[in-house]
């Protein structure tokens, strides 16, 4: 059954979202002009589900075609990431996947919670001042730090609720274009193993551990690993983390991660589309597909 | 008692700072300072008056040849001095060793680049004071784990930390210098950064981990602290608690490193420089008792005025180290009214964290 995407909003995110919308083989993306919520509910052409996508700042909000207009409002959209259990299958108003900080840092926790409960999660993000092709709104040789950002800390609180109970986030801007790089410390119930985090960092989809060893020096080598590979923009959904840069003191973990802010939340919304559409699907099946369809990394180890 | 003759190898970014910082103080002199031949830092320490000696020999067209004067070698300046800041490269330090040790009596103080386990003993003014005294190889700790230390001194000293959590967004080179890192690219520091460890030489018992990444930028680091008091504060009173602290100074209304060092610039300072942390107080969030704060560190300056300190420490010409501190901070040009130069209890001078409750509510 084909899935129809009608897809509103303007700028990066919307265009990495079309394309892997159109990546999908599951999936038809609708031209640009058909508005959400225009026609009756699940009578997209030929038996097709239809899902509207919106893309608001660097959120994305996913609802089924046909509700009323209101059901997009944030307020009613249930937060959608890879710790998003089966059971919050279509939300009151739809789904609400965060935006690349958050959601990466979700993405972190799901693995982590695996082998002990999360008490508190800090980040210091150092965030791109612009991407390379807009005008930077910072100096071109400074430090930036972000002093206030309550819509981001209630965003991340959301994010993790249920899961995490202390979340705390800070962000400085550097004179910079690729990503967000962020330096993490979790503070656990229990202490864990470091190799056994990283052995389930590397397990987990959507994550690639790698090494400076293998040419992972700094977030230039990967971006132009990546712009190398062929990918469409070079763009890179996965997770970047150092595996050099995991430690294990006690009941904390530190680690840092690279995340690319305009393409990490695709494969989330593409899952989202497929949550809403496909009820026949499992969460898991809806995560292989949409990997396997926009060509996921498993490894970047040059040695397996 | 006579002042203390003071020697300088290495004229670079912190070499001449030193420089000027010891020419003002009243109970020093500055009797030379030493370079390679063919550095054109002699030429610089030439047209600001000092006595000039080489540190190699000279080529036939290298700066120290086109010098009008030369007072004489390194060996020389040796012979006259009571102490030797050795301001050279990282790494540098060491190959002097052999020679330093051979001058009696002679006390050589060297900068952060060198770990701790090439001198006796490592300095922070405030922690640490009379742990150096008597000791022939110091080195004062880096920019960034001094800038740290003087944070969390002030917190520890008027809560108690319970732990501390620093990660630092560092500069990749110095104005004018060279990047060792790509125009457009952070560049981690793998496993934890050394600040930590730095800290904890002079900082003991304090529970601390660091990371670190270089940006393509030059002005000055910015850090960011989670620290865990031991008991709850609130948001006046960790400002309380900084601006209380010599060279830490709390400020609003400066949003990057570039405006901060414009705003530097505009005091008056020469270079521009800023031997204390900046503490950004809008970044500053309590929440029960995590405090969460971003400083910024001007790499250049910060470490100026402990070295002076480590100087009159050494040579036991004060056992008190807020003496010390108000004598360099005035003859430095930053002293502060509202700043109490008087420590708490004196037993915390060597080295410990003390968990200690100053009394900030009046």
């Amino acid at each position: 059954m084909t899935i129809e995407v009608s897809l509103r909003g303007r700028g990066r995110i919307a265009n990495h979202l079309a394309d892997g919308v159109k990546a999908q083989c599951d999936m038809l993306l609708l031209p640009s002009s058909e508005p959400c919520g225009t026609t009756a509910s699940n009578s997209g052409s030929g038996g097709a589900t239809r899902v509207s996508v919106e893309v608001k700042g660097l959120t994305v909000r996913i609802t089924e075609d046909g509700r009323s207009p209101g059901a997009c409002h944030e307020q009613r959209c249930a937060v959608f990431t890879s710790l998003t259990p089966e059971s919050i299958r279509n939300g009151p108003g739809g789904l609400f996947v965060p935006s690349a900080d958050s959601l990466s840092l979700a993405r972190l926790v799901r693995v982590v919670n695996a082998l002990s409960a999360v008490e508190r999660v800090y980040s210091t993000v150092v965030r791109r001042a612009a991407h390379a092709a807009d005008d930077a709104a910072s100096s071109l040789d400074a430090l930036q730090p972000v002093f206030e950002e309550p819509a981001l800390e209630d965003e991340l609180r959301t994010t993790l609720a249920g899961c995490v109970p202390m979340c705390q986030i800070r962000r400085v801007v550097a004179s910079y274009t690729h990503s967000h790089l962020h330096m993490i410390k979790l503070d656990l119930v229990d202490s864990i193993d470091r190799e056994t985090l990283i052995d389930r960092l590397h397990d987990e989809s959507r994550i690639l551990v790698s090494t400076s060893d293998d040419g992972f020096s700094s977030t230039a080598d990967i971006q132009e690993f990546f712009r190398d590979l062929g990918r469409v923009r070079g763009d890179r959904w996965e997770t970047f983390v150092w595996a050099e840069s995991i430690l294990v003191d006690q009941k904390c973990v530190y680690l840092m991660q690279d995340i690319s802010p305009d393409v990490i939340v695709v494969p989330e919304v593409i899952d989202a589309i497929r949550l809403i559409a496909a009820p026949e699907l499992s969460l898991a099946e809806i995560r292989r597909l949409t990997d396997r369809h926009l060509g996921m990394l498993e490894t970047l180890s040059i040695v397996k | 008692m006579s002042n203390v003759r003071v020697g300088i190898l290495g004229y670079g970014v912190i070499g001449r700072r030193l420089a000027d910082a010891v020419n003002v103080q009243s109970d020093m002199e500055l009797t030379g300072i030493s370079g390679r031949s063919n550095s054109f830092s002699l030429r610089d320490a030439m047209w600001q008056g000092y006595d000039i000696y080489v540190s190699s020999a000279i080529g036939l067209r290298e700066v120290a040849a086109r010098l009008p004067t030369i007072q004489g070698e390194f060996a020389d300046l040796l012979a006259k001095i009571d102490v030797l800041l050795d301001c050279t490269p990282s790494g540098v330090p060491q190959q002097h060793r052999e020679l330093l040790e051979s001058v009696p009596n002679l006390v050589t103080i060297v900068q952060g680049g060198e770990t701790s386990g090439s001198c006796e003993a490592s300095f922070h003014s405030m922690t640490n004071f009379n742990e150096v005294a008597g000791e022939k190889r110091i080195r004062v700790i880096s920019c960034s784990s001094t800038g740290t230390t003087r944070f969390l001194y002030a917190l520890d000293r008027a809560f108690g930390v319970q732990q501390a959590f620093v990660t630092l967004t560092r500069r990749s080179a110095d104005p004018g210098k060279l990047s060792k890192v790509p125009l457009n690219s952070l560049v981690p520091t793998m496993g934890p950064s050394h600040h930590a460890r730095d800290v904890n030489s002079v900082f003991r018992n304090l529970r601390l981990a660091s990371v670190s990444v270089n940006c393509p930028t030059t002005f000055g680091h910015v850090l960011h602290f989670q620290v865990d008091l031991q008991g709850n504060a609130t948001r006046k009173q960790i400002i309380a608690a900084l601006q209380m602290i010599p060279r830490v100074v709390v400020g609003r209304g400066i949003r990057s490193t570039a405006e901060l060092a414009e705003r530097y610039v505009e005091l008056g300072r020469r270079r521009g420089d800023r031997p204390e942390i900046y503490v950004f107080e809008e970044s500053l969030a309590v929440n029960g008792s995590t405090v969460m704060a971003a400083i910024s560190v001007h790499m250049e300056s910060i470490t100026i005025p402990e070295t002076v300190d480590c100087i009159r420490a050494a040579l036991r010409r004060t056992d008190d180290p807020w003496e010390s501190i108000e004598k360099t901070d005035r003859a430095l040009g930053i002293w502060r009214s509202d700043a109490s130069y008087s420590g708490p209890d004196r037993s915390l001078q060597n080295g410990g964290s003390n968990g200690l409750n100053a009394n900030l509510n009046s």
